[in-house]
């Protein structure tokens, strides 16, 4: 991308463009019976205007956490501790930190300028309330209007969004309509008031295989219309693929590996990622001779069992305990490229 | 051909829905007219999505559920007609694996007597043989002896769904009904039971019908492969023709909707346009018609089952959807 000097003298950062939003050293502890438990660690992250980032871990990694803390769902408390920053550039031109920015200005943002869509539609839409009118009072909230006015915008959006007969749906309840049809429904909630940011929590997981390729298309489509930046959170290393520009991999509530989409399936660095990828079954399989799954051994990290080294490394076939007990930093590896683990090098070399 | 384990024949289940004291009341077609054999030591998949009737086929089999109509013919007898008694003993030749090992363990038992409980109804190995056994059961599935007295909450859900194996696998059935038995796992504990039921099939020379919406698994998993759409059978045919060369546009549909891990096929997919049917009011003909890009006039006539090669068998009436629209496996 070409850039005069100015705009690079004004941008801090120099990843190109003023990042819409920038995590740094993001931390969410909870305090439990059984002691404090972190679930997210020294977390960073970067999301430029309009670019779709995901977010995969298995359950326990703290992708959840994140959104729900960048969100504010989850805010400091006497049993939460929050850390760290999340500047986040607002739709009229100023600069906040997501974590500390106050309530009365954190709902304004909600919704206008940072939208987030949930993975159980049925939960997260009142079922005594219309679809219409809970669409068009979060259109009403951030831009006054008539409830008519609202009304036929809503119709328009739901139009937009491929719900057959909006005109009929925006009076239907929750439990009138069908699951993929409630997250159409969603999500065009959450695109009323055209937000820059869209937080996407596994919003496909409840749904069929069919309806799910059908939102993931009406996402895409969406993003690309907008133009908004998407932050998915994803166990499926498979929709990763299918949206994202850049994908983040957590374990055990840390980065374990930041690439661009391209790079993460040709050539995954980290041990974690591998063993993943090698552990899904892949479609056409049954036509290969010697197809094998490799499961991964062991469960996933208990937070309560980190020691402060690599938290994958009892389920790691690669890892020397002498090396990958100490804490381990996440290193560049490439341009974009970042991994959290000090044997790459050699096992890169090796394969 | 010897004599199939298992031989659904033309099974139905209905549920009346809605009416009252004068109201007829409305039929959910769950299941209708399904006819399908399972043979010794294979591994028949069941796919759909949520509300194919693929569950309650499974339960149907064990009557868990009992059929509306239909014989459910296993080692040459008509299961649908069993007694009390006689069921009770075929309950050793067939069990099931749940979907959520949450739900499906008592919380306040020990694994132990969890393992042990079939043995118990069965009145079978007693005392020290019945320890045993179930010691037995739980290296069988990767567990060691001292989880005997460790409860459920102790257990992870991965650990937890090897219990529900050794508790199925406890009685030494011949045939097991598996219903969804990863979906509810972690992506890097699913393999694990995967690779697990893959080698007691292997080992034991199980014979599984083997639920799943998810086909991938399904393909690695499975002999064979039934595709079913709202409470009809679709296609059905060996693993490699089903998920190599799908004939019926249903089955290329939910082939296409799995995401690929590979970046460079974006977009290639078949979207198919709005929701499943009602089950109450199905569409005539092929029921797949009012979702599929393909349908011409005689879908709305009867569509028999067809066999395109020796075991694939469709149901769709068309030869001449090109292959392109396919995603074909990819070696």
């Amino acid at each position: 991308m070409m850039m005069s000097v100015q705009d690079q003298a004004r941008n801090a950062v120099g990843a190109g463009v003023v990042p819409l939003l920038a995590v740094e050293g993001l931390s969410v502890s909870f305090r439990t019976k059984r002691g404090r438990v972190a679930a997210v660690r020294d977390f960073d992250l970067r999301i430029r205007p309009g670019e779709v980032v995901a977010l995969v871990g298995e359950s326990g990694s703290g992708k959840s956490t994140i959104g729900h803390a960048l969100i504010r769902l989850l805010r400091r408390g006497h049993d939460v501790d929050i850390g760290g920053r999340a500047a986040f550039q607002t739709k009229d031109g100023h600069a906040v930190d997501l974590l500390t920015v106050p309530e009365r200005r954190m709902r304004a943002l909600r919704g206008n300028d940072i939208a987030m869509i949930f993975q159980e539609p049925m939960s997260s839409l009142n079922p005594i309330y219309t679809i219409g009118s809970q669409i068009g009072e979060a259109i009403r909230l951030h831009n006054p209007m008539s409830r008519r006015a609202a009304r036929d915008e809503t119709i328009a959006l739901l139009a937009q969004l491929g719900l057959p007969s909006p005109e009929q749906c925006v009076d239907s309840y929750p439990h009138q309509i069908s699951g993929g049809m409630r997250q159409r429904a969603m999500i065009a909630m959450a695109l009323s008031c055209r937000p820059s940011l869209l937080i996407a929590d596994e919003p496909t997981t409840a749904l069929d295989v069919t309806i799910q390729a059908q939102i993931i298309a009406l996402l895409q489509q969406q993003q690309a219309r907008t133009g908004m930046a998407v932050l998915f959170i994803t166990h499926d290393l498979g929709l990763v693929a299918e949206i994202a520009d850049r994908t983040t991999v957590l374990y055990a509530g840390q980065t374990v590996e930041n690439a661009p989409v391209s790079g993460i399936f040709a050539r995954p660095l980290m041990p974690y990622t591998r063993a993943l990828l090698d552990t899904i079954p892949r479609i056409g399989s049954s036509a290969e001779a010697n197809y094998v799954l490799e499961p991964i051994p062991g469960q996933t990290a208990s937070p309560f069992d980190l020691d402060g080294g690599c938290a994958f490394r009892p389920r790691c076939r690669h890892a020397r305990e002498e090396l990958c007990a100490q804490p381990q930093v996440l290193a560049s590896a490439a341009p974009g490229r970042e991994v959290r683990c000090c044997r790459w090098r050699d096992l890169e070399r090796a394969s | 051909m010897t004599q199939a384990l298992l031989d659904i024949r033309g099974l139905r289940k209905f549920y009346p829905v809605g009416g009252g004291l004068f109201r007829r009341p409305a039929q959910v077609r769950a299941v209708d007219d399904i006819s399908f054999a399972l043979q010794s030591h294979e591994v028949l998949g069941l796919a759909g999505e949520s509300g194919s009737g693929k569950t309650t086929i499974g339960r149907t089999i064990l009557r868990l559920t009992e059929p509306t109509s239909g014989e459910i013919i296993f080692k040459g007898e008509n299961v649908a007609t069993f007694d009390r008694r006689r069921l009770h003993r075929f309950r050793r030749d067939a069990q099931i694996i749940f979907q959520d090992p949450f739900a499906s363990l008592d919380p306040r038992m020990k694994i132990g007597q969890i393992v042990a409980e079939p043995l118990a109804v069965q009145n079978v190995a007693r005392g020290k043989k019945r320890r045993d056994k179930v010691a037995e059961m739980l290296d069988l599935v990767s567990l060691s002896a001292d989880y005997m007295d460790r409860m459920p909450h102790e257990l992870s859900g991965g650990q937890r769904q090897r219990v529900v194996i050794a508790r199925a696998l406890v009685v030494s059935p011949q045939f097991v009904v598996a219903d969804e038995p990863v979906s509810a796992l972690d992506v890097s504990i699913q393999a694990q039971i995967i690779a697990l039921l893959k080698s007691l099939k292997q080992r034991l020379g199980l014979s599984i019908l083997f639920i799943s919406h998810d086909l991938a698994v399904m393909e690695y998993l499975s002999d064979r492969i039934a595709v079913l759409y709202l409470g009809r059978l679709m296609e059905i045919g060996p693993t490699r023709g089903i998920c190599g060369a799908p004939h019926h546009p249903y089955t290329r549909a939910l082939l296409s909707a799995v995401p690929q891990l590979d970046p460079g096929k974006r977009n290639a997919r078949m979207i198919l346009k709005g929701d499943i049917p009602t089950a109450i009011d199905p569409p005539s003909g092929c029921v797949f018609r009012t979702r599929c890009p393909y349908t011409i006039a005689a879908c709305a006539d009867p569509v028999p089952m067809r066999e395109l090669s020796p075991g694939h068998w469709s149901g769709c009436i068309r030869d001449d959807i090109p292959a392109s629209a396919a995603p074909a496996a990819r070696p």
